[in-house]
């Protein structure tokens, strides 16, 4: 009877509508973190970037809508309390950001984050990848080429430099920089990087056969499936986000519906 | 002072803390705390071992604060209530008493925080997540508890209640653990009255903070010989000076 009536009270309207209440997003500053953390900064470090994950992925809200400030917070947080925390930087460096403003907030993060830990490579190649994005290709390479100084970065960094002023708006040139990240990231986060390698493969792939379609028609295919009629390819790849190929009708490139950015 | 007196009122306070259901409820919930380690560092996606290491070793700190507070606490009221104290103490003199009591619960604290760090050092390895500062971690976290423990004693012999003792207790190990935040905080708002009197609490309450390490030692970075050696000097010190103190107000106190 008794175990009824908490069934009962636990789906009342009244009792599970306080789960609907809007959460306040607030972060508590630095000073106060450590207090609360009763000096155990690696655990209180972990629940400040394990709060952000779990916002994340609870998806309560669409990416566009996220609240990035209580973001960028919580992991400058988690950062404070424990300097070296490469998952926050790789988090808040490189998953999260996606537009002009979350990237940022993620190179005011790895700045941060590589002042007090210069002598790691991956920090100014993350902040380098950031402003490559952004197609601010002077400041990519600087950051590529102070990367590639530092101890145990890999030996094709340095050619990263010259690749970003060449101003690498293409698929090939984002392959190499997505093969250089793929060995900046441990084996457990490469599996995104690897389906987006995968993905540009496919892009490059289908851009070459519409330069093939170009130069046997003089005129650029209508749509990809010409390509397949003409048989200069056999068929469409499949994209690995699912998304699906296309050639856009106005500047006549490959995309897929889910852009990468 | 014999010897043989404090060694067999410790063998009794650890044989006593062994057969202690409590003692491994509290075990129970290490391992509970784990599971949940385990689900966190799935959760995370990134960083996975080092959430692993990180939130083990806090777990065991917390176990281990828990038998101190919930256990020994309540074994020495238990033992006065039920007059097994009077037995001791028509048997052994007052200070051999208190140095014993304080070994054996040194001596059960040291057990469980080895069972709990064998049991963590295996989930690791299963893991691979494993590396050997993990141990000089959990022997500062030793550190910590056992000055509390002899800190709790002194409280036990002093305050009526087990509750009270334990509040205290608890207490204490919050503000050893903040005291050097506490001051940094207090220093940065240009207050040098506060400031001067926080500086005195530092030097009264422990600096438990100083035995804080488990941040270097999930990134398999130990602390040098000298900080190691000074931690163990510190450590030794304030037990000695609580012990002495133990030993004087029990010396003095009627029952």
């Amino acid at each position: 009877m008794l175990v009824l009536i908490i069934v009962w009270i636990c789906g009342h309207p009244a009792f599970s509508s306080r789960e609907n209440l809007e959460p306040l997003y607030l972060a508590p500053n630095k000073e106060l973190a450590k207090f609360m953390g009763l000096g155990m900064n690696a655990l209180a470090a972990d629940i400040f970037f394990l709060k952000v994950i779990n916002y994340i992925g609870e998806g309560a809200f669409p990416r566009g809508k996220w609240n990035l400030d209580w973001i960028y917070q919580n992991l400058g947080l988690a950062l404070e309390l424990d300097p070296g925390f490469e998952g926050a930087c790789f988090l808040g460096g490189m998953i999260i950001p996606n537009d002009e403003e979350s990237r940022i907030l993620a190179v005011k993060l790895l700045e941060k984050a590589g002042n007090r830990t210069p002598s790691n490579w991956k920090i100014p190649f993350w902040i380098g990848f950031n402003y490559y994005q952004a197609r601010r290709y002077q400041e990519a390479g600087d950051y590529f080429n102070l990367s590639a100084a530092l101890p145990g970065a890999p030996g094709h960094l340095a050619g990263m430099r010259i690749l970003s002023y060449y101003q690498a708006g293409n698929s090939q040139a984002s392959l190499v920089i997505l093969n250089s990240l793929l060995e900046s990231a441990s084996k457990k986060d490469s599996g995104w990087i690897k389906a987006k390698i995968e993905w540009l493969e496919k892009i490059a792939y289908l851009e070459e056969a519409v330069e093939k379609f170009k130069q046997r028609f003089a005129r650029p295919p209508e749509d990809l499936n010409e390509l397949t009629k003409t048989g200069i390819i056999g068929s469409i790849p499949q994209d690995p986000w699912l998304g699906g190929y296309y050639l856009d009708a106005k500047n006549k490139k490959v995309v897929s519906r889910m852009r990468s950015d | 002072m014999k010897t043989n007196q404090i060694l067999s009122t410790a063998l009794l306070t650890l044989k006593e803390g062994v057969r202690e259901k409590l003692f491994y409820g509290i075990f129970f919930l290490f391992f509970f705390l784990l599971q949940i380690n385990l689900v966190l560092a799935g959760l995370s996606g990134i960083e996975q071992d080092k959430i692993l290491r990180d939130f083990g070793l806090a777990a065991i700190e917390f176990s281990g604060l828990i038998i101190i507070i919930f256990f020994l606490t309540f074994s020495f009221f238990r033992r006065r209530q039920a007059k097994i104290l009077d037995f001791f103490l028509c048997r052994y003199r007052r200070r051999e008493f208190v140095l014993g009591d304080f070994l054996g619960s040194t001596l059960i604290l040291g057990s469980f925080i080895l069972l709990c760090a064998s049991v963590f050092s295996v989930f690791l390895l299963f893991k691979n997540a494993f590396n050997p500062y993990i141990f000089q971690a959990v022997y500062f976290s030793f550190l910590k508890l056992a000055i509390l423990s002899s800190i709790i004693l002194f409280l036990s012999i002093l305050l009526p209640s087990a509750a009270l003792c334990g509040l205290f207790g608890l207490g204490i190990y919050i503000g050893g653990s903040v005291s050097g935040i506490s001051l940094s905080i207090i220093r940065s708002g240009d207050k040098p009255m506060q400031a001067a009197i926080m500086q005195a609490y530092r030097y009264i309450l422990p600096c438990l903070d100083k035995f804080e390490i488990k941040l270097s030692a999930a990134y398999g970075q130990g602390v040098s010989f000298s900080y190691f050696l000074l931690a163990n000097l510190y450590a030794i010190a304030y037990i000695s000076i609580m012990l002495f103190l133990a030993a004087l107000v029990f010396e003095n106190r009627e029952w």
